[in-house]
C-alpha cells in the first residue's frame, strides 16, 4: 500500500484530471464485470498496462510485481473449480487415483480462464486509478459525486494518520529493539503487546492534540478544504467517451448474442 | 500610553476542575507589535496559557481581554477570537491533518468564512512567501520535520491574525530550518503582528525579544526587558534558567576590570567581540 502511495505521486499522469481517470477506470470495470468477455479483458489488460507503465512511467517490474499479488490468490481459488474428483473421466484431462479420477472438462477450464481474465483486468483498472491518482484527488472526486461528507472526512483523516501511526510504531519498535527487545519468541509476543498498548495510548493523545489544533483554526464540525482544480482535456474526454462507447456496444452485442 | 493587544487578569484555570490549578492568578499585559518570549520550565503553564488565549481552554475565573474587549465564549465570538490569535503547535504531526499541503493551509481561512477565490489567492501567496513552493505538491507524510514546520506556520499565517503564538518553534529543527523559521518570524514582525514564542533557548530570547515573560507554577513571576530579566540572578536561579552566554561573559570581563564599567550590555557574542577588539 505504501509502495502504491509513493508511486502515484511520481506518476506522469498525476496531474491529469482525476475525474477523467476515475470515469475511465470505473466504467471500464463495470463493463468488464457485466460482459465477462475474455477478448475485452485481454484488451483492457494490455491497454491499462500501456497507460500505467508507458504513459504513467511506473516501472514495469513494479507493475508486474503488483499484478502478481492478486494473481496468486485467483489461481489458488481457481484450482478448486478446475479440479473435480469423479469416477467418470472428463474430456480435458483425467489423472487416475485408485478407482477415482482427478479430472476436468473443457467448459470448466474455459470458465476459469474467463474468471482469471475478468478478475485480472478489473484489478488492472483499479491499479490504473491507484497508481496514477493521489488519494487527495480521489477524495475530491468522491466529494463531487456527493459521497457522504462524514465518509470523506474520515477517509481524509485516516489517510493522513495511517502514516503517523506507522511512523510512531516504527519508532517504538526501534526503541524496543535497541534495548534488546524481540529476543526470543515469548519476548516478542510480550514486546509486541506493549507496542500495541503504547500505540493506542499515543493515538488517544494525538487525537486530542489534533482536535485542539483544529479548533484553534476555527474548526466547528466540518472539514472544509480547497479543491485542487485540474484542467479538463478535451482530447482525453473524447478518447474516453469513444472507448467506453465501444465497450458498451461490445457488451450489448455479447449480451444479445448470448 | 501602551497599546495593549492582550491582557490576562487574575486568570485561573484547572484541567481537573479541582483546586489544582494549571494557571493560578496569571496576570500579564502584552503590547501590540512586540516580540515576546515566554520562558519557564516544562509544565509551568506556558502552553496552557496559549490554549486559553485562543479559547481552546475556557478559563475558570478571571478575565482575558483582546484589544480591550473581554473574551466571550459564544460560538461567534470564539470564531472571531481564533481568527485573531493563531497558534503554531510544537509538534506539526499534531496539527497537519490533510495529506495535501494546499488543502491543509486552506482549512483556517475557509473556516473563517472567506470566499474560495480569496482563499485560493491567499494560499498561493503564502506558499510562495514561506518558501514552501518547492514541496507544495508533495504529500505531507513525505515532508521532513522542518518542512512540516514551515507548513504548520503557513497554516496560521494565512489567517492573518493579530497575534501569532509559536510553541517552541525551534524544537527538533536543523540549523537550516531554524534560519528559515527565524526569517519567517521576522517577516511576521515586519507585518506588525505580535509574535509570541515560547523557548528554552536563553541566548535566542536575550537577543531577539523585546519583552520576556517568565512563567513559574502557573504564575507570571517576571515580565520585562531581556536585559532586566537576565540580570536578575535570583530569578534565574529560581527558574533554573542560565544567563545568556554573551551577558555572563561580559559581566565577568567587567568584574575583572578588563572591560570598562558602564558599557551597554552586548546582545550577542558578536557585539561582545567588538568590545574586546577595542581593548
Amino acid at each position: 500500500m505504501i509502495v502504491i502511495d509513493k508511486l502515484c505521486y511520481l506518476s506522469k499522469l498525476r496531474y491529469v484530471n482525476p475525474i477523467e481517470k476515475f470515469a475511465f477506470a470505473v466504467l471500464t470495470l463495470i463493463f468488464l464485470v457485466v460482459s465477462r468477455s475474455i477478448a475485452m479483458g485481454v484488451m483492457v489488460l494490455i491497454l491499462n498496462g500501456y497507460l500505467t507503465v508507458r504513459l504513467g512511467g511506473i516501472p514495469s517490474r513494479r507493475y508486474v510485481h503488483l499484478m502478481v499479488v492478486p494473481l496468486t490468490f485467483i489461481v489458488l481459488s481457481i484450482l478448486a473449480i478446475i479440479i473435480n474428483i469423479s469416477k467418470v473421466p472428463l474430456e480435458a484431462f483425467a489423472i487416475p487415483v485408485g478407482s477415482y479420477y482427478i479430472t476436468s472438462g473443457w467448459d470448466n477450464i474455459m470458465r476459469c480462464l474467463q474468471l482469471v481474465v475478468t478478475a485480472m483486468s478489473s484489478v488492472s483498472c483499479l491499479y490504473f486509478l491507484a497508481l496514477n491518482t493521489t488519494m487527495t484527488d480521489i477524495l475530491g472526486v468522491m466529494r463531487k459525486l456527493y459521497c457522504p461528507k462524514l465518509m470523506c472526512e474520515l477517509m481524509l483523516l485516516i489517510y493522513r494518520f495511517i502514516f503517523v501511526l506507522l511512523d510512531t510504531a516504527y519508532h517504538i519498535k526501534t526503541a524496543q529493539t535497541a534495548r534488546l527487545g524481540y529476543g526470543t519468541y515469548k519476548k516478542s509476543l510480550n514486546d509486541f503487546s506493549s507496542l500495541v498498548q503504547t500505540l493506542f495510548i499515543r493515538s488517544m493523545k494525538k487525537s486530542n492534540a489534533l482536535y485542539d489544533s483544529m479548533e484553534a483554526r476555527g474548526y466547528d464540525g466540518e472539514i472544509n478544504v480547497l479543491e485542487e482544480n485540474y484542467p479538463i482535456s478535451k482530447r482525453n474526454v473524447l478518447l474516453i467517451t469513444l472507448f467506453e462507447s465501444a465497450l458498451l456496444l461490445m457488451v450489448i452485442w455479447i449480451k444479445l448474442k448470448g | 500610553m501602551k497599546d495593549i493587544v492582550f491582557k490576562a487578569e487574575a486568570v485561573k484555570f484547572s484541567y481537573t476542575e479541582t483546586d489544582k490549578y494549571a494557571l493560578d492568578d496569571f496576570n500579564v499585559e502584552l503590547e501590540r507589535g512586540k516580540k515576546i518570549v515566554f520562558m519557564g520550565a516544562n509544565g509551568s503553564g506556558k502552553s496552557t496559557f496559549f490554549l486559553c488565549m485562543n479559547g481552546i481552554h475556557k478559563i475558570t475565573s478571571g478575565s482575558l481581554y483582546l484589544d480591550g474587549n473581554k473574551i466571550e465564549y459564544s460560538r461567534k465570538a470564539l470564531r472571531d477570537l481564533r481568527s485573531k490569535v493563531g497558534i503554531v503547535f510544537q509538534d506539526p504531526d499534531n496539527q497537519l491533518f490533510s495529506a495535501s499541503v494546499r488543502q491543509e493551509i486552506s482549512f483556517g481561512p475557509l473556516n473563517m468564512g472567506m470566499v474560495e477565490e480569496v482563499v485560493k489567492e491567499k494560499v498561493d501567496k503564502i506558499i510562495e512567501e514561506l518558501e514552501i513552493i518547492d514541496f507544495a505538491q508533495n504529500p505531507v507524510h513525505a515532508l521532513s520535520g522542518g518542512q512540516k514546520k514551515q507548513v504548520s506556520i503557513a497554516d496560521v499565517m494565512v489567517m492573518s491574525p493579530e497575534i501569532i503564538i509559536l510553541d517552541e518553534p525551534a524544537a527538533a529543527l536543523d540549523p537550516k530550518h531554524t534560519i528559515i523559521v527565524n526569517r519567517i518570524v521576522n517577516k511576521m514582525v515586519e507585518e506588525g503582528i505580535t509574535v509570541i514564542i515560547s523557548t528554552h533557548d536563553v541566548d535566542f530570547a536575550y537577543e531577539w525579544a523585546d519583552d520576556v515573560v517568565v512563567v513559574c507554577k502557573g504564575k507570571v513571576i517576571a515580565h520585562g526587558l531581556p536585559e532586566e530579566v537576565f540580570l536578575d540572578t535570583d530569578l534565574l536561579e529560581k527558574t533554573n534558567l542560565k544567563q545568556p552566554a554573551a551577558l555572563e561573559l561580559f559581566n565577568s570581563l567587567v568584574n575583572k576590570g578588563i572591560l570598562k564599567d558602564g558599557l551597554k550590555a552586548p546582545k550577542n557574542l558578536k557585539e561582545l567581540e567588538a568590545y574586546i577588539e577595542t581593548i
